[in-house]
């Protein structure tokens, strides 16, 4: 269509006709016009790579006639001199932002998908008109094309393109070209569904698969949307994220449904460049930070690291994801003022993007995206006349655009001041010959420089103009001795300067200057600017307080000596013993042992060391809320699309020993998500802090959460009671085995009988809970009274699977020998009592009695805090219900371990395992007692003796920074606000998951 | 026949809760003596005698004749203390968290001086019992609430009613100061941090109650009796002290200043997630400090990781008197790890009787009860506890003898009745 499109206006142009193409009626005497207009002089940026001085260009009607130097000029043309003028294509801006806030007002179509954030069949034509401020705002500011869309909802619709001069729709719209929007946020919906991140995520997923199905099944419901994506497949996807972070989200969308994204960046990517899939397509929003007001000390607390450091950091974003090897789109985005939006890219051009690279990402890139390079990004032959004429350059600060033309109309005009000022001048006074050389012209002031050509002595020289007049004060440079004051008229061509004026002694002259015909080079313009460049500050891993550096990885060989070590086998506590760790793996532990010379040693005497704690219930690390918990089931969900490694709290953790976590979906419901299970590799990714090979663990809640007892807007979502949470279950797995039996049906008869050929809707849901059917995936319950005990494990029962573990279970001592005989584990809180109704009978001696049962129990934190000393909450272990010392730390080593099927690889130490490991000060059981060091597989990622260097560095860089910031001289500065970081439990539910 | 009790058993004939025989007269002997004024003797005699401490001495140094005694306590390798105590605690005014029905902590209203927590303080609280079993044997009980929410009081944890747990009544006046930064949802389900624009505005408010209320009390002659502002008048003559509730250290500053202006002697802040930044501002208008909750997460995530534990010893090198809460989430039930908040606290640099001190000598002296409280001295109330090893580590914390003004306490609870009951009912009784 874009071809034939094209073919068509081509024919146009080469016949001539001339007659008016339009369906619409026009009032009054119709006004066709078919001038041919001719820019001259302009020094003309053809595309990035191509720059003509003192050239033509030619258009007629639409289109770009021609483009060159020394041409033929038509007789019948209109001419616009253009000396010392710049004409650049139009920007295009992939993702203009000014209705940002604009909200959808009802469902696009009346069989649209269930969930109110998904229309991706609307088609989006609401802008027009668009307030002439506005746009007259965003003619300035460079930009002749945008893409708009609808922002609100997960999948959006499609886009329209538009000229954004022309007034008219019908012509200003690009015909057949748009593309589709997806994003994480819900946007205006009502429904409960999404509620967090990775609901948001299980939905996409659902829906693409949907959308397959849709395709290909015969029988099925009338659903536009899952039309609307079928039709969509092979168009232009553009993803929005809200958080750097979810980059690893879209990539792994665009590899299980084979659909490349182009990415709409937040503008933080440069922190997490390894997740970004080679040679993406990534659109840049110039919104850079604004410097906070930050004058108080104390005020100054509020603010942290990581802000202050990506106020630093984010002009740079662009230049590192272009030099990683992306195709970079820049978008003015939601920037509000065009004034904004220049300085933005004056701020970009020192950070080593080049002016070329700069165009290229404003026009041929973004016009790649929106598959419209054959027609616009770069003014060629026959491409449209969409162009503006600026003074000066766009990474100038006297970077102006006087007129901006689109579709071969002028749509935007301030008058010219200073025109063609910029050059070299010989002024002759008395016959003596001074050189005056004019460098930038803004509004304000005219930059200017003289010399004696004689002998080459300095002048300063201040020039004053007023349209076509001028007035020129010179003096000399270093005595500042005034020598004449001129006053002149600028010839029509711009290149003659002459008239009248004084010299010292007040006597009368006369004065002419000519311009230099050759133009001054973009060198010389350059070189003032240039010289303050902005240096790209360093990055910690995260990018924040207690970053990693680069070099502070560690040698993963090395022995620890002479320690107390706790093996947490039935070895028990060794006194004064080593262990060889080589290549990140226990290599022996014993002592009188002989070690290859090379290695390291860590002297441990008087030291305690012992496995890395394992936290089995945890919320620490995540984002985007832990809780998807608006329907009974969310078993779709997965908790390991948001792993937030940047979160300080894994810092925090790794200070307390804790080396491996279980991070929980919360406890809303009573089919929650399925968990992710993480090493505390702080600096790492979250690829890389995930557990590979680990077993699929799911969280299942039971109790007040579930039936909602303490939610303030209980809407009757069932389940409401005990009884009802039953029900929820045996529905679910129910249901669950009918979807084993109907797909088993399926592929059993394909391409037999057309009855039996009916295609499965593959369920996300229904998936996840036929894997626990099949033992493949297991459960962590969170539970606290008897009945509900009991109650699941008879379902389970009934189904023929087992309960993996019993999370919180504080009343579980009641029930021990009933879970020994069901061979369920238990993980729960060392002492924690009245804080709902349900836990009346929690008491501290829950974790006693379970093992002395035989059950293999855990204790967890569920808490960032408390996740931080589980040492002590273990310990309590040994107050309430004598547990032994070995018995109290196994709580929070190896019995975790076993009971997230981890025992292979870590939870004690033993030859083979994983080198987690912790150096404590002393018995790792006392309140006394600090951690040294924490090891994950032989790397150092805690090392206490650096506490008081890190916190140096950081104060250090933050004064730096804030010093910077004190600097900054723009006025609108941002009001100190503590971001406050959630800290996340079974039961937070989020108001706008988006936020976080 | 002496009684010689080895502390392995608890219940002491001749010595139930609540029948002291004012003749009656304990010896406890050869404990390491924990005084609560910053000493310690390693092996002592203390010597009770109905419900007063009569004697304190070094074992080494003196005799005693066992023969006075109608009882001996052998606490050989024990470790004895003062009675801890607990400060702005809501244990006795909330059950559960969740249930809205059991707390009683929390008035309608910004300006409530009159209202008194005493009267709601439930003696039977299960959790209360469960708290005193690790050591805590006292407790201001403090109000909760914007602006001034009413009056705290000094209890211990053996009385049948609130009258009888009185130690003193309306001892101080509960003030809590407006976040410049606030946060807004609840602990679960926290909102944005956003600036509390009206900030300025709420001070102001406050300042003028107080400077009102400051008038009234010059008065003794009104015409019409405001009860609120009578509630006030101990802040100005010092006889109540005044707890500010605030945290960040700009905050701190306005509210010495505060405190300054208005001329108040007795002040102390409750919270200071801040305090070490402005230590000097309060140690020289004499504010001590409530620290809330050592286990916590530092105030910011620049903070140093261990901020939270050295505050509290921080203000202790730098002239600040200390005392300690449990306050924040799930604080009542929280409040039986004082012990061990306060022993984290001391691994972070806080001397050990310094520490011991900030649990008894001090909040009694803040409350103004520590004539009779607070010391292991000759004529204090016997409010005192052995524990078998170091009270505030977790493994050695282990309350053997527990004494309220000379009554022996019940150890038992709850929980250890339920303890009891399913061991033996899954046949692993100990």
């Amino acid at each position: 269509m874009k071809i034939k499109n094209l073919l068509f206006s081509a024919f146009l142009f080469a016949s001539g006709i001339t007659q008016a193409q339009e369906t619409f009626p026009v009032n009054g005497v119709h006004d066709q016009r078919h001038t041919t207009h001719v820019f001259i002089n302009a020094d003309l940026i053809v595309s990035p790579q191509k720059r003509l001085d003192s050239a033509t260009l030619i258009i007629k009607d639409k289109r770009i006639l021609e483009v060159g130097k020394n041409i033929d000029l038509p007789n019948n043309a209109v001419i616009h001199d253009c000396a010392g003028l710049t004409i650049y294509p139009s920007f295009i801006d992939a993702y203009a932002g000014f209705n940002a806030s604009e909200k959808m007002k009802e469902q696009p179509s009346a069989a649209s998908n269930w969930n109110a954030a998904i229309h991706p069949e609307l088609q989006y034509q609401q802008s027009f008109p668009l307030n002439k401020k506005t746009k007259q705002d965003w003619l300035a500011s460079g930009f002749g094309l945008v893409n708009v869309h609808l922002r609100d909802g997960i999948m959006r619709g499609s886009s329209s393109i538009y000229h954004l001069g022309i007034e008219h729709p019908n012509k200003a719209i690009i015909e057949n070209h748009s593309t589709n929007h997806f994003s994480f946020s819900k946007g205006s919906s009502k429904n409960d569904y999404p509620s967090s991140h990775v609901g948001a995520m299980a939905l996409i997923r659902q829906t693409l698969y949907d959308a397959q199905w849709y395709a290909q099944a015969k029988t099925k419901e009338t659903n536009e949307s899952l039309a609307a994506l079928g039709r969509q497949a092979k168009g232009v996807n553009i993803f929005e994220l809200n958080n750097p972070l979810s980059i690893r989200n879209v990539s792994d969308l665009s590899k299980e449904f084979n659909v490349p994204f182009v990415i709409k960046a937040t503008g933080e990517e440069y922190l997490n460049l390894d997740e970004i899939p080679q040679a993406s397509r990534l659109i840049v929003p110039l919104n850079f930070p604004k410097a906070f007001n930050i004058k108080d000390p104390f005020e100054a607390r509020m603010i942290s690291l990581s802000e202050l450091k990506h106020w630093e950091a984010a002009p740079f974003c662009a230049m590192i994801l272009k030099n990683a090897g992306h195709i970079i789109s820049l978008s003015r985005d939601t920037i509000k003022s065009s004034k904004d939006f220049l300085g933005a890219l004056i701020r970009l051009g020192k950070t080593g993007l080049s002016h070329n690279d700069i165009l290229q990402m404003l026009t041929i890139n973004p016009a790649q995206v929106l598959g419209l390079e054959k027609s616009l990004g770069s003014l060629e032959h026959e491409k449209f006349a969409n162009f503006f004429i600026a003074e000066g350059y766009i990474d100038d600060p006297s970077f102006r655009i006087v007129e901006h033309w689109n579709l071969g109309e002028q749509v935007f005009s301030v008058p010219v001041k200073n025109k063609g000022l910029i050059g070299k001048y010989n002024l002759v006074i008395n016959e003596t010959d001074y050189e005056i050389t004019v460098k930038e012209v803004s509004e304000k002031a005219i930059k200017s420089s003289g010399i004696i050509k004689s002998n080459k002595n300095k002048l300063a020289v201040e020039i004053l103009n007023q349209e076509d007049l001028l007035t020129l004060v010179i003096k000399d440079d270093s005595t500042k001795d005034l020598l004449f004051q001129l006053s002149g008229k600028i010839s029509l061509s711009g290149t003659l300067w002459d008239g009248k004026g004084t010299d010292s002694n007040g006597a009368w002259v006369t004065w002419a200057a000519i311009k230099d015909r050759d133009k001054l080079s973009r060198d010389t313009l350059q070189h003032d600017s240039q010289k303050d460049t902005l240096t790209l500050p360093y990055f910690l891993h995260p990018n924040k307080a207690y970053g990693r550096t680069n070099d502070t990885l560690s040698s993963r060989s090395f022995v620890i000596t002479n320690a107390v070590v706790w093996t947490c086998t039935d070895t028990g506590k060794l006194e004064r013993s080593d262990i060889w760790i080589e290549n990140g793996k226990i290599q022996a532990v014993g002592s009188g042992m002989l070690y290859p010379e090379h290695l390291a040693r860590i002297d441990a005497k008087g030291r305690h060391v012992t496995p890395g704690f394992i936290d089995e219930h945890s919320h620490i690390g995540l984002r985007g809320g832990v809780n998807e918990g608006a329907q009974a089931s969310s078993a779709e969900v997965r908790m390991s699309d948001a792993v937030d490694p940047w979160n300080i709290n894994i810092y925090r953790q790794l200070a307390g020993g804790v080396t491996s976590a279980q991070l929980l979906h919360g406890s809303a419901n009573p089919i929650g998500g399925q968990s992710a299970l993480i090493k505390l590799k702080w600096g790492n990714s979250a690829s890389e802090m995930l557990i590979k090979d680990a077993d699929g663990f799911i969280k299942f809640a039971l109790g007040e959460n579930v039936k909602r007892s303490n939610s303030r807007n209980n809407k009757g979502r069932f389940p409401l009671t005990r009884m009802g949470v039953e029900q929820s279950y045996v529905d679910a797995f129910t249901r669950a085995q009918e979807y084993q039996a109907a797909k088993a049906l399926t592929l059993a008869g394909k391409g037999k009988s057309t009855q039996n050929n009916i295609l499965v809707r593959r369920g996300l849901e229904m998936d996840a809970l036929t894997e626990i059917l099949d033992k493949r995936r297991f459960i962590s319950c969170h539970s606290y009274v008897q009945s509900e005990i009991l109650m699941l494990m008879a379902v389970a029962d009934s189904f023929d699977f087992k309960v993996n573990t019993f999370t919180h279970i504080l009343e579980g001592y009641k029930v021990a020998d009933e879970m020994l005989k069901h061979g369920v584990n238990a993980s729960t809180f060392s002492d924690w009592w009245a804080y709902k109704f349900e836990v009346n009978d929690a008491i501290p001696y829950n974790a006693a009695l379970l093992t002395k049962v035989g059950v293999n129990t855990a204790i967890n934190s569920d808490d960032a805090e408390m996740g931080r000393r589980l040492n002590q909450e273990a310990a309590k272990t040994m107050k309430y219900g004598g547990m032994t010392e070995e018995e109290a730390l196994n709580m929070i080593t190896i019995n975790p371990a076993k009971m997230l099927h981890l025992d292979d690889r870590t939870g004690s130490i033993e030859v083979g395992k994983d080198a987690d490991l912790v150096i404590w000060s002393e018995n790792p059981l006392s309140v006394y007692s600090k951690v040294e060091k924490t090891f994950i597989e032989g790397v150092l990622y805690y090392d206490d003796g650096y506490q008081a260097i890190a916190q140096k560095a950081i104060q250090k860089e933050r004064s730096r920074i804030i010093a910077k910031m004190l600097e900054d001289k723009a006025s609108n500065k941002r009001e100190i606000k503590p971001k406050k970081k959630r800290e996340y439990h079974c039961d937070t539910i989020l108001e706008d998951y988006t936020k976080e | 026949m002496k009684q010689v009790i080895f502390i392995l058993f608890a219940f002491i004939t001749g010595l139930a809760q609540g029948q002291v025989k004012p003749a009656h007269k304990t010896l406890i002997r050869f404990a390491t003596a924990h005084l609560g004024n910053g000493e310690i003797i390693d092996n002592s005699y203390i010597e009770l005698q109905g419900e007063s401490i009569t004697r304190v001495a070094d074992a080494n140094k003196s005799r005693v004749n066992e023969a006075d005694f109608d009882t001996i306590i052998d606490a050989d390798g024990k470790h004895a203390y003062p009675g801890f105590i607990i400060m702005d605690s809501r244990l006795g005014l909330t059950e559960i968290d969740a249930v809205r029905a059991s707390h009683d902590y929390r008035e309608v209203g910004d300006f409530l001086p009159n209202v008194r927590t005493l009267p709601a303080f439930n003696t039977e609280s299960k959790i209360i019992s469960t708290v005193r079993t690790n050591g805590v044997l006292m407790a201001q009980i403090a109000p909760k609430g914007p602006g001034i929410s009413g009056q705290s009081a000094a209890v211990h944890f053996n009385g049948w009613n609130w009258q009888d747990a009185t130690i003193k009544a309306d001892e101080g006046v509960f003030l809590t100061w407006p976040d410049r930064y606030r946060s807004t949802g609840w602990w679960a389900e926290p909102g944005k941090s956003k600036v509390n624009k009206s900030y300025g505005e709420q001070v102001t408010t406050i300042k003028d109650y107080f400077t009102e209320a400051w008038a009234y009390s010059k008065d003794s002659t009104q015409q019409e009796k405001n009860l609120r502002f009578e509630a006030m008048r101990g802040v100005y003559n010092n006889s109540k002290r005044l707890y500010v509730r605030v945290g960040w250290a700009k905050d701190i500053l306005d509210v010495v200043q505060f405190i300054r202006a208005l001329g108040i002697k007795k002040a102390t802040i409750i919270g200071g997630a801040e305090a070490h930044l402005v230590t000097t501002e309060l140690r020289e208008n004499n504010i001590s400090v409530i620290v809330d909750r050592v286990h916590k997460l530092p105030a910011h995530e620049d903070s140093p990781i261990d901020e939270p534990y050295r505050i509290a010893s921080t203000l202790v090198k730098d002239g600040v008197a200390v005392a300690f809460a449990t306050s924040g989430g799930m604080e009542a039930m929280i409040s039986r790890n004082l012990p061990f908040q306060v022993g984290t606290a001391v691994q972070y640099g806080l001397e050990y009787e310094i520490a011991i001190q900030s649990i008894t000598q001090t909040p009694a002296m803040l409350m103004g009860i520590d004539d009779t409280f607070g010391t292991l001295e000759s004529g204090k109330s016997a409010t005192l506890f052995i524990s078998e090893g170091d009270a505030l580590d977790i493994t050695s914390n282990n309350i053997k003898v527990a004494f309220v003004n000379g009554n022996l306490i019940d150890l038992t609870n709850h929980q250890t009745e339920l303890f009891e009951k399913f061991a033996k009912k899954l046949g692993v009784a100990p």
